[in-house]
């Protein structure tokens, strides 16, 4: 079996062996310093289920706890139905390694290959037979799928157990879902769109700019190697899983080149020497695909879990030298500090977003506001005077709308002559919850109403 | 009579025609396609029919329970051959038939009580929205019997919050089964925790008592369709091509097909979501094995008394409880339950 050593992306025994005489300052550097991890648990709160209501009283959590009792309690009454096949099941909960079975590759269409013509005779040993009379097709053999499929199941977990990065890479319209899922299961990475030729052979140039990380056994990141980690070189995946080796060449050769071991779905048509670890299906049906990439996914999962369980024991497979020298001093607090700086930054954008967004929104009813304090007086006496004599609401309401339309350029005039500083000022939080209170009020506004009946006749109209 | 959708022996084959050559091969020479499937075939001989047999409806398990029933019955209430009329007899049928007709359409897969809710309305589906509901009711009326029920002084608080609905536990049961023993023809009395009852009294929600007759569905949603022709006056054809015409996207913010148009239109003006916590049947084969076709009086003092108030309690949702610790539900407190809705 053949396994990529490890650079960069676990670092765990990230410093050689030291010799300074205390311990304890060792393994604190590896482990981090535990305020910072404290911290992070504070900061991400866990998601809760409905029976963990945090406020029983507030109606919105009543609405949602009835609704999921509701279900729970009758949703199922009346016959058991039984199991069948759901789409989004596939990439939710994919099956696992040991719930493959010749039935289930057989109902996701993996069993179908294309038509003879078309076929690699280097594959022919996959081959069950010939289906079909006048447009024959070749069918696979499920049990030499099935082995095939364990087979690199086992790899997945192997690689991932020993703290591999595997590629999952599925470019085809529709696989983008089951790839990401599978790196995520797996915690490798993921491509759906065209892979950029040189990614691993001319790493540095095009992924040169992707942000590293150390981290330890436990996958905890250690700060103190932000100043040498622009300099190492740009990470390559330990395995490469691809669904559709046909239009991927490029990077199964560049895998090649590298000694990476590449996993992928063999179609009848498909040349399998291109791969390490082949698995004959069908790679046209999504059905099939996604059952194998599920199946992958979850054998890395599998091994991550392996892995984190045996690093909490102090069980750590030995990896080779990653090329980086133990941080130097203060190097941790200026990354944490730069950490930091980030994240305030982006706060800071998106409040700025917000203010923009509120000021825009303000903007606008402030200067209706102002519209209807500057003609209050004269409209409210012009409304009075046409309702004593005898004149309709419509009318009166009319008339204003006249004289608004007459007012707009001397409005206009009115609010350029306002400094900027002015216009511009943050409102204070009385007349922010002011602007905003009136702008909800006023979802219908009674000045602009005009009754088609008391409209003049205008000549556009048809 | 509309029969919209005649019964398909079970195991039809799926709306495509193709058959794969291999088993048309099979077919033609072992002749058995043609002749009626022989009933409860065993499961070698069913590989060699040539057809394909698969249940997608089956009848479910009554928990823990099941074997029991089906030996000694349900203490107090049926014989085992009472039992067996009142559930498995009724029952397969029930679900057979539901089999039939779903078999090979695309809602094949959904639950009896969505069948109930979407076709509540459709006047060419009564048959499939009948089975589908009364599978789903009759399930809910055996889910609520154990071999060895808790009383419900021995659980307080349930007894507590139905005291300030009802007043006593007394006129509960009085009340609940005399609407039930009044009842001129078959269906189901539930009682159901209703929400949002009315905004002037301080609790969110009560108790009531409901009837449904035959196989009526007690969940609001069902009883409600936004459509703008009086299905009294129309036919199956022109129905169909009413729903035809209505747009099947959800384009716009707002308007009947907009997406939050359709999620407002889901329940009825007036309706209000409930949660059935109780339920019997008075449909004539549930008692007229063990007392008789008058008995239905006895039956329903029999059914009464063993009750197992714990599944009760676990069916009851949590704001029940919420409220009532609150203190809220004593000034919601009634002198007598909804009342019979013959």
């Amino acid at each position: 079996m053949i396994i990529r050593s490890l650079l960069l992306r676990h670092g765990r025994r990230a410093l050689p062996k030291s010799t300074t005489p205390s311990g304890t300052l060792r393994r604190r550097t590896l482990t981090g310093s535990p305020s910072i991890q404290q911290q992070e648990q504070q900061q991400a709160p866990k998601n809760t289920l409905p029976s963990e209501i945090r406020d029983p009283t507030d109606r919105i959590a009543q609405d949602f706890a009835f609704f999921h009792h509701q279900k729970a309690h009758t949703q199922h009454l009346g016959t058991t139905v039984a199991s069948h096949y759901r789409p989004h099941e596939l990439v939710a909960n994919p099956p696992r390694p040991q719930d493959i079975t010749l039935e289930l590759l057989m109902a996701s269409q993996a069993h179908i290959g294309h038509a003879t013509s078309l076929w690699h005779p280097a594959n022919a040993k996959y081959i069950f037979g010939v289906r079909g009379q006048h447009d024959p097709i070749h069918i696979i053999s499920l049990d030499v799928t099935a082995a095939y499929l364990r087979r690199a199941c086992k790899i997945i977990k192997g690689v991932t157990a020993r703290g591999g990065l595997v590629l999952f890479v599925g470019t085809r319209e529709g696989q983008a879902r089951a790839v990401v899922r599978a790196a995520e299961l797996s915690g490798g990475c993921h491509l759906f769109t065209k892979w950029i030729a040189g990614s691993i052979t001319n790493g540095q140039q095009i992924l040169g700019a992707c942000a590293k990380k150390v981290v330890d056994e436990n996958d905890v990141s250690i700060p103190g190697f932000g100043d040498q980690l622009p300099l190492t070189a740009a990470l390559k995946p330990d395995l490469v899983v691809c669904l559709n080796p046909l239009e991927n060449y490029t990077l199964l050769h560049e895998c090649g080149l590298h000694n990476i071991p590449t996993v992928g779905i063999v179609d009848t048509d498909v040349n399998p020497t291109w791969l390490t670890y082949p698995i004959p299906a069908n790679d046209d049906s999504l059905r099939s695909v996604q059952v194998i990439c599920g199946a992958l996914g979850r054998a890395g999962e599998e091994g991550q879990k392996t892995r984190l369980a045996r690093a909490r024991q102090g069980i750590v497979v030995r990896m080779p030298s990653h090329g980086l020298n133990p941080p130097t001093d203060g190097q941790a607090e200026r990354d944490l500090e730069i950490e930091e700086r980030a994240r305030l930054a982006e706060v800071a954008v998106q409040e700025e977003l917000m203010i923009e967004a509120e000021a825009a929104a303000v903007e606008h009813v402030r200067q209706r506001r102002a519209v209807k304090d500057s003609e209050a007086p004269d409209a409210e006496l012009a409304e009075l005077a046409a309702l004593e004599d005898g004149g309709s609401v419509e009318a009166a309401m009319f008339d204003r709308s006249l004289k608004r339309g007459q007012d707009e350029d001397e409005y206009d005039a009115e609010e350029d002559t306002l400094q900027s500083y002015e216009r511009d000022r943050p409102l204070s939080s009385e007349e922010l919850a002011e602007a905003l209170a009136v702008d909800e009020q006023s979802g219908f506004d009674q000045d602009e109403f005009v009754s088609p009946d008391d409209a003049p006749e205008r000549s556009d109209r048809v | 009579m509309i029969t919209r959708r005649l019964a398909r022996p079970l195991g039809a084959i799926s709306s495509s025609n193709w058959v794969c050559p291999s088993c048309v091969r099979r077919l033609s020479s072992a002749q058995a396609y043609h002749t009626a499937p022989p009933k409860r075939a065993s499961l070698l001989q069913q590989r060699f029919t040539g057809v394909q047999r698969r249940k997608l409806h089956n009848v479910p398990d009554l928990a823990q329970y099941d074997d029991s029933f089906k030996r000694n019955g349900v203490p107090g209430l049926w014989s085992p051959i009472g039992f067996q009329i009142a559930w498995t007899q009724y029952q397969h049928m029930v679900v057979r038939k539901l089999n039939e007709l779903t078999s090979g359409e695309p809602y094949e897969n959904a639950q009896p009580k969505d069948l109930a809710i979407q076709f509540a309305r459709d006047p060419s589906a009564a048959s499939l929205f009948n089975h589908a509901s009364a599978a789903h009711n009759n399930h809910q009326f055996l889910k609520g019997l154990s071999t060895s029920p808790m009383q419900l002084d021995t659980i307080p608080r349930m007894q507590k919050t139905l005291e300030n609905t009802f007043g006593s536990i007394d006129t509960l049961r009085t009340t609940f089964i005399d609407t039930a023993a009044s009842m001129f023809g078959p269906g189901y009395v539930w009682l159901v925790w209703v929400r949002d009852l009315s905004p002037t009294t301080v609790s969110r929600g009560d108790w009531r008592i409901l009837t449904t007759y035959l196989a009526g569905t007690p969940y609001p949603e069902a009883g409600f369709r936004h459509q703008g022709i009086d299905t009294n006056v129309s036919n199956a054809q022109k129905y169909n091509d009413y729903l035809a015409s209505e747009p099947t996207n959800h384009v716009g913010a707002f308007g009947p097909s907009s997406k939050t148009g359709k999620e407002t239109a889901s329940i009825p003006p007036g309706g209000k979501s409930l949660m059935p916590v109780l339920c019997v049947s008075t449909w004539e084969h549930s008692y007229i094995y063990d007392f008789g076709l008058p008995g239905r009086m006895d039956f329903l003092q029999s059914w009464w008394d063993i009750i197992d108030w714990k599944i009760v309690e676990q069916l009851t949702p949590e704001e029940v409880w919420t409220e009532f610790d609150v203190g809220l539900g004593s000034l919601g407190a009634r002198q007598y339950g909804s009342g019979a809705r013959s």
